[in-house]
Parts: C-alpha cells; sequence; structure tokens
C-alpha cells in the first residue's frame, strides 16, 4: 500500500498546492473535501467550509474526552454545518477569485437534522449548465440522506445557487442516506451510484427520480467500494478515484476510522477492469478525494486532509497511468 | 471577492507551500508536522493547525513538542469559541505530561478563571505555583503566556472568588510589588487592589509613600531644574524640547538622554535604582513627554509600590544585586538595543558589583548614567574601575565627574557610538578632571 501517494506524484514532476479561504471568512474551521473541473481552459473548484473542527488522534495518544475521533462543533449549536465556496484557479493553482455559493433562494426552511448544508459537492458541467452534486440531510426529521443537484449560476461578483432537485429512488425508498454518487462527465445526468459491483444509476430531473440502468460483476474486494471523485472518459472507458473505509471502535468502545482510496477503471460498459492496491494521499488516516480533472497534460485531484484542509494535486497523465499499471 | 495577489501574499504562499513540501518528504517527522501547524496557526486556518499540532505531538519523542504542540491545539480551539470542552482537554494533557512547566496551569487556570470556575481555576494556580518552574527552559514559538506571575494573578483573582479575601488581597499585593506585570496585568492588578480595598486607608498610604504632589513640589523647592523659561538658553535644541515646561532629574540626565537622541520617542531604559518615581527621577520626563517606557528597578518595597501607582513603567522590587538581567530583560521582551541604562546604587562597590552584572554581551545601551560617587568613595577607585569595564565593552565617556552642585562629583555618562548620534557627542565630549556642574553644560550663563 502506498502511504504517501502525493509524494510520489511530485518526484515524478507533480504539484500540490493548499486551499484557503480566508480565515477572515471562516472563523479557521475546517476547508475540506474539495471538488474540481475544467471548463474552457479554466479550473474551477469547490471547496466544502465546515464550522466544526475534526479531531482524529491516530495514534491515540492524546485523544479528545469525547474519543480519538470527534468532531468539534460550537458547544452552543449542535449542528455541523457545510457551505460551499466556488474558486477559480490559475495555472500554478493559486486561487484567483473566490466567492460563497449563495444558496438563499432554496434555504427557507429550518434545518430538521444536525447536519446542515450540501455535503461532499462535485462539480460537473451537464448540458453546458454548471452542477454541483452532494448530499443533503437537513430535510426530514430523521436525517435521511439524498443526493441532490443543485445548479449554479457564475456572475461577475457572486455565484448563486438557482436550482435544486433532490434526487428520489425508484426502488429501494426507504434507503437511509444515498451519497457520494459519482457523476459521469460526459455522461449527462448519470452517476455511478455504487462501485461494486457497479451500479450506473440515471437521473430524471422532471420527476427528480433516479433509475439504476447497468449493474455489472462485483469483483473480490476486502472492503467496500465508496464513492469518490467524478467519472473521467479514461481510454476505452472510464476512471475514478474511490474511496473505502475500516470503521471500527477502541477497546473502551470509542469509534474510530482510516480511509483508504483507489484509481477504479471501467470498460465502456461500466465493468471494472482495473483496480489499483489502495493508498493515502499525504499519510493521515481520514483523508477524502471528491475530484478529478483532466487538464492539459495532467490530472488534477482534489482531496481533504483529516476533514481539515484542503489540497489540489497536479500529476502528469503518464505518472498517472503507471500507477494504474504498474 | 477578488483575491489580491500582492507580494505578502505570493510569498506567505510559497512559504506555506515549501512548510507542506517538507511535510510531504517527511510526514511521520515531528518538526514538519509542528511547522506546518504553527503556519496555518499564523494565518488563522486554525482547524488545519490543529490536525498538524496533533500529528506532531503523537509522533514526537520528546515531551517539550508534544507539550508545545498541545498548548497551541488548545490555542487554536479557544481562538473558535465556543470549544471549552476541547480547550481544556488539551491542556489536560499538557499539564499531566509536563507538570514542572509553568505555561499549562497558566493556561488551565485562566481558562476555568474565565468559565467563573473559580475553585478549579484556584486549585490549577495552586499546583503550579508549587510544583513548577519559575524559569523553564525555552519553547520554540512565542506564545501569550506572561511569566510565572501569570500563575499568582490566576491564584489572585480565584482566590477572591473562593472567599478567600485576605490571600487574594496579600497576592495583588505581592504581584504589585515583586512582579515585572505587563501593562495588561498592572492595569488589572492596579483596579483589583483598589476595588478589594486592598489599599484600606488611603490617607495613611498616600502619607507612608508621599505623593506625586509632594514630590513634585519637594523637588521644585529643593533640585536645580530645568524650566520652559530656560529654553532660550538651550545650548542644544532636540526635537520637541521647546514643549518641555520642566524636567525631573537631580543633574539634567533627562536633558542629557534627549539631546543625545535628538528628543526621540517611545524609546526604552533600564533603571536601577530607580528612587521615588517623580522627585530626581531620570526618566520620568521621558516617560510622559516622549512615551518612553521600560523597566524600573529599586530594593525599596514603598518606593515599588509608588512607581507602581503613579507610573506607567514596570516596576519591579529586587535587590539589584541578584537579578537575572537576561531573564528579566527578555521577560519583559525588550529589544537587544536599549536606549538609556540608568545605574545609580549605594554605595559605590555595589552599583560597580550591578554593572558587572548586566549582559552586555546581549543587550546594547546609547546612554548609561553611572554613578560613581567619586566624591563619598573612600576608595576613589570605583570610578576608575567602572572606566576601563565600559571602555572594554566599546562605550565611549562622554562627560566626566557630572556634579548637580559645585563639589559632588558623582556621575559619569557613557554612550554606545554604534547607537547615538557622533555628531552632537563631538560637541558635548568633555572627560577632563575637572567637576561639571550639570546645569553649565546644557544651559547658557
Amino acid at each position: 500500500m502506498e502511504k504517501n501517494f502525493v509524494r510520489c506524484s511530485i518526484n515524478k514532476g507533480g504539484e500540490i498546492a493548499p486551499l484557503i479561504i480566508p480565515s477572515e471568512l471562516t472563523n479557521g474551521t475546517g476547508l475540506m473535501n474539495p471538488s474540481v473541473m475544467v471548463k474552457d481552459g479554466k479550473i474551477i473548484v469547490i471547496i466544502r467550509h465546515v464550522n466544526y473542527t475534526f479531531y482524529h488522534s491516530e495514534r491515540k495518544l492524546f485523544q479528545h474526552p469525547y474519543g480519538p475521533l470527534t468532531y468539534i462543533h460550537p458547544e452552543n449549536d449542535v449542528h455541523l454545518r457545510t457551505c460551499n465556496w466556488y474558486c477559480e484557479l490559475s495555472d500554478n493553482l493559486d486561487i484567483e477569485k473566490f466567492f460563497k455559493i449563495d444558496t438563499s433562494k432554496f434555504d427557507t426552511y429550518d434545518p430538521l437534522w444536525d447536519f446542515v448544508g450540501l455535503e461532499d459537492a462535485r462539480i460537473i458541467n451537464w448540458d453546458n449548465k454548471l452542477f454541483i452534486s452532494g448530499v443533503r440531510r437537513d430535510t426530514t426529521t430523521n436525517g435521511q440522506g439524498r443526493m441532490e443537484l443543485s445548479e449554479i449560476e457564475v456572475y461577475n461578483n457572486e455565484v448563486k445557487e438557482v436550482n435544486r432537485t433532490r434526487i428520489e429512488l425508484s426502488t429501494n425508498l426507504d434507503s437511509y442516506c444515498e451519497k457520494n454518487w459519482m457523476p459521469i462527465l460526459d455522461m449527462p445526468f448519470h452517476y455511478i451510484k455504487w462501485s461494486n459491483p457497479t451500479e450506473l444509476v440515471n437521473i430524471d430531473i422532471s420527476k427528480a427520480l433516479s433509475r439504476t440502468v447497468n449493474v455489472s460483476k462485483d469483483i473480490p474486494l476486502p472492503r467496500d467500494l465508496r464513492g469518490g471523485s467524478q467519472v473521467l472518459p479514461f481510454e476505452d472507458g472510464y476512471f475514478a478515484i474511490t474511496h473505502e473505509v475500516d470503521l471500527f471502535s477502541s477497546e473502551v468502545g470509542r469509534k474510530d476510522a482510516i480511509y483508504y482510496h483507489r484509481f477504479i477503471v471501467w470498460d465502456k460498459n461500466f465493468n471494472i477492469i482495473k483496480v489499483t492496491p489502495e493508498f493515502n494521499f499525504m499519510n493521515a488516516d481520514v483523508e477524502f478525494c471528491i475530484g478529478l480533472a483532466e487538464y492539459k497534460d495532467s490530472y488534477l485531484i482534489t482531496f481533504g486532509f483529516q476533514d481539515n484542509a484542503a489540497y489540489i494535486l497536479k500529476s502528469p497523465k503518464s505518472f498517472i497511468r503507471d500507477f494504474i499499471y504498474s | 471577492m477578488d483575491r489580491i495577489n500582492n507580494f505578502e501574499k505570493i510569498m506567505q504562499k510559497d512559504k506555506l507551500k515549501s512548510l507542506l513540501y517538507n511535510y510531504i518528504e517527511s510526514p511521520d517527522c515531528p518538526e514538519a508536522n509542528f511547522n506546518i501547524g504553527v503556519y496555518y496557526h499564523e494565518i488563522g486556518q486554525t482547524a488545519s493547525a490543529i490536525s498538524y499540532y496533533l500529528r506532531a505531538a503523537e509522533r514526537s519523542t520528546e515531551d517539550i513538542l508534544m507539550y508545545e504542540a498541545l498548548i497551541k491545539a488548545s490555542i487554536c480551539f479557544d481562538s473558535q469559541g465556543c470549544r471549552n470542552n476541547s480547550v481544556e482537554g488539551m491542556l489536560k494533557h499538557c499539564v499531566a505530561l509536563m507538570p514542572k512547566r509553568p505555561e499549562g496551569y497558566f493556561y488551565l487556570s485562566r481558562f476555568y478563571e474565565r468559565s467563573f470556575r473559580w475553585s478549579d481555576s484556584y486549585l490549577i494556580a495552586s499546583i503550579g505555583e508549587k510544583v513548577s518552574s519559575r524559569n523553564p527552559s525555552k519553547l520554540r514559538t512565542k506564545l501569550d503566556y506572561p511569566g510565572f506571575y501569570g500563575i499568582i494573578f490566576e491564584k489572585a483573582v480565584s482566590s477572591w472568588h473562593t472567599g478567600l479575601c485576605e490571600e487574594s488581597r496579600d497576592y495583588f499585593k505581592y504581584l504589585s510589588i515583586y512582579e515585572p506585570l505587563d501593562k495588561l496585568h498592572k492595569n488589572s492588578v492596579i483596579y483589583n487592589l483598589k476595588n478589594l480595598k486592598a489599599w484600606k486607608d488611603e490617607s495613611n498610604f498616600y502619607s507612608f509613600c508621599r505623593s506625586k504632589s509632594q514630590e513634585i513640589e519637594m523637588s521644585e523647592n529643593n533640585l536645580n531644574l530645568y524650566y520652559r523659561k530656560d529654553f532660550k538658553n538651550l545650548k542644544y535644541n532636540f526635537n520637541n524640547c521647546e514643549h518641555i515646561d520642566r524636567n525631573y532629574s537631580e543633574a539634567f540626565q533627562d536633558i542629557f538622554i534627549l539631546t543625545l537622541l535628538n528628543g526621540k520617542r517611545n524609546g526604552t531604559y533600564l533603571e536601577i535604582g530607580g528612587g521615588l518615581p517623580f522627585y530626581g527621577n531620570n526618566t520620568y520626563l521621558l516617560e510622559s513627554k516622549f512615551d518612553w517606557c521600560g523597566i524600573t528597578l529599586d530594593i525599596d518595597p514603598e518606593s515599588s509600590e509608588r512607581h507602581f501607582r503613579d507610573r506607567g513603567n514596570v516596576s519591579v522590587c529586587l535587590d539589584a544585586r541578584e537579578v537575572d538581567y537576561a531573564y528579566l530583560l527578555e521577560d519583559c521582551r525588550m529589544p537587544n538595543n536599549i536606549d538609556y541604562l540608568q545605574l545609580d546604587c549605594d554605595p559605590p562597590n555595589i552599583t560597580y558589583d550591578i554593572l558587572n552584572k548586566i549582559p552586555f554581551d546581549k543587550y546594547k545601551f546609547a546612554i548609561i548614567t553611572y554613578e560613581h560617587d567619586y566624591y563619598i568613595d573612600e576608595t576613589k577607585s570605583f570610578q576608575e574601575k567602572s572606566k576601563n569595564y565600559l571602555e572594554g565593552l566599546g562605550y565611549l565617556r562622554v562627560i566626566s565627574n557630572i556634579s548637580p552642585d559645585d563639589n559632588r562629583p558623582y556621575e559619569d555618562w557613557w554612550v554606545h557610538p554604534d547607537l547615538v548620534n557622533m555628531e552632537i557627542v563631538n560637541k558635548i565630549i568633555n572627560v577632563d578632571d575637572s567637576i561639571k556642574k550639570s546645569r553649565n553644560i546644557f544651559l547658557l550663563q
């Protein structure tokens, strides 16, 4: 297993940059799980900002009073709130413009659950419209999670959410939490909902309903493959970065977790044809990648580090291919 | 919002990138984690900082790095607001890890004090006072830990609220006399001493220590002072000299300093043998009209208490022969180049002993007024000894045998050539054996 994918990439000509929104606008709390796309040659990134700080005692030496892994929200507000920042980056990965996405048109209700806002929003361009798509859990009193597709419009001095669609299921209606669906870049309104076995779904926006269009055969892996980045065309098929989680309890019964990532390659019919060994980006136990984009001779990969920091990695295509096929 | 791509921000980003690359090269290196944590902390990205601090603490084999990383993580949580359990948890780790270091006790006691948990605050301050070191080794970064007196201060506050009122008053009095407080703590101590009625009988206190107005009156009667009417006769003008109503020094020392430094504003001083805060005092004019600040030491508690109450400077009641000056100056965050050093302790052998304790290897002084008391020195040796010593350090004697009148040569005045304008020095310099009446040095007859 590679614990330091970023170092390998840098050694092969890659480059990394931190993604930061000034702390005057964020109170210094978590910036995490960024997503990336390239539109008209311009790098666009969505950064998730939360009102909490993730605390993770990786070696269990200095645990929090609440345990080794916990979310430190304000003690007078139990909600874990998310908002999203739209950013435009220069070629050298500096943030040139940033706007908090204005969601006020649709945020007209009191949240009904502790998790508030659109979480882990992947950015996509479908039918010449910009969308961000993630999970929302604040619309029901039991925290039921559903994927949402929000159309955003970019103006000179603001970015606004102009449409919001909560995607319901046509089967398995009682599913508690649908999240981390991976939008397919060149197939508008299609996602890989589940990676192994790979389940392809299509969205009917007018009905706000998803429908499974294909399920391919699963392959043996030690853990469930969960969603990750967008799905990009790759050679004669597709590829993406997925994640897996080892969830476990400490000896005194406190929850803990370790995350892993892999590249998955599909053929054009979404049969898995290649799975890389699992890897970490920068040696941390909790990292999360939801962004992958093609940019000139490189791929851009965005990921969160311990839910508290956001980074963008520019990695040569040749390195990614070698990594996948080595 | 457009990102302002100014030079500073580019430099900041480059610094962060450099730290990030160091981290990526050695992600299990405690220092690499700590350093990137410090940077994120400095730019207010406290969540990111906490992750790296925690990684540093858990990967280090050095208690001191773990300790500092955890303190800084607690400060990050504190700055985010409303994360009390996290602040407290981090600080408890610190105290458990290094119970002989004082910072953890200070922060934890202060945290409880600010949370109105008085008995917890008192408990932690009391333990800290008993078991932790007054002079701990240096940490890697600057914290807002004020010094050991911070623990005493927390104990003074919390003891009042736990009903230990006399103890509280005693601690505040102790702080007012014996500790070099920063401005924040000093103001708070004064406020508390008044409010807690620690000075019960104001009239007694004033009569005991005398008052500013008494001192002013006495100095006008007894000393040969400079007044505004003398301005036309001033030999060497300096910036804002026209605005001086009167001086306070016994022998024009304050005028000498201002002349050599051209009326410098915001200067710094170390006044050893402070005496009274106004009468014959060499720094009051500098402080009140030219915004200087500094430290005054005196062995007399009453004098120190007067300084503490009536002056803006740091006042310390200590035997000047027993002071660790390097520690004191660092503790008070004094710059390495200090504008003025007064050495004025009786008898002359004591002043000379103190001269030998000044850390001239770390600190330079633009001007020194050195009291050798030649006229009463039975050995007639200490002027020469001090001359040899200071010349050996590169200082230049500008005026010798200064006397407030015609027959009491008691001081030599020195400068460091690197820190003063030598043009004015060359106009004033006079180091022959004659007695120089101070008034005549600066005023036309």
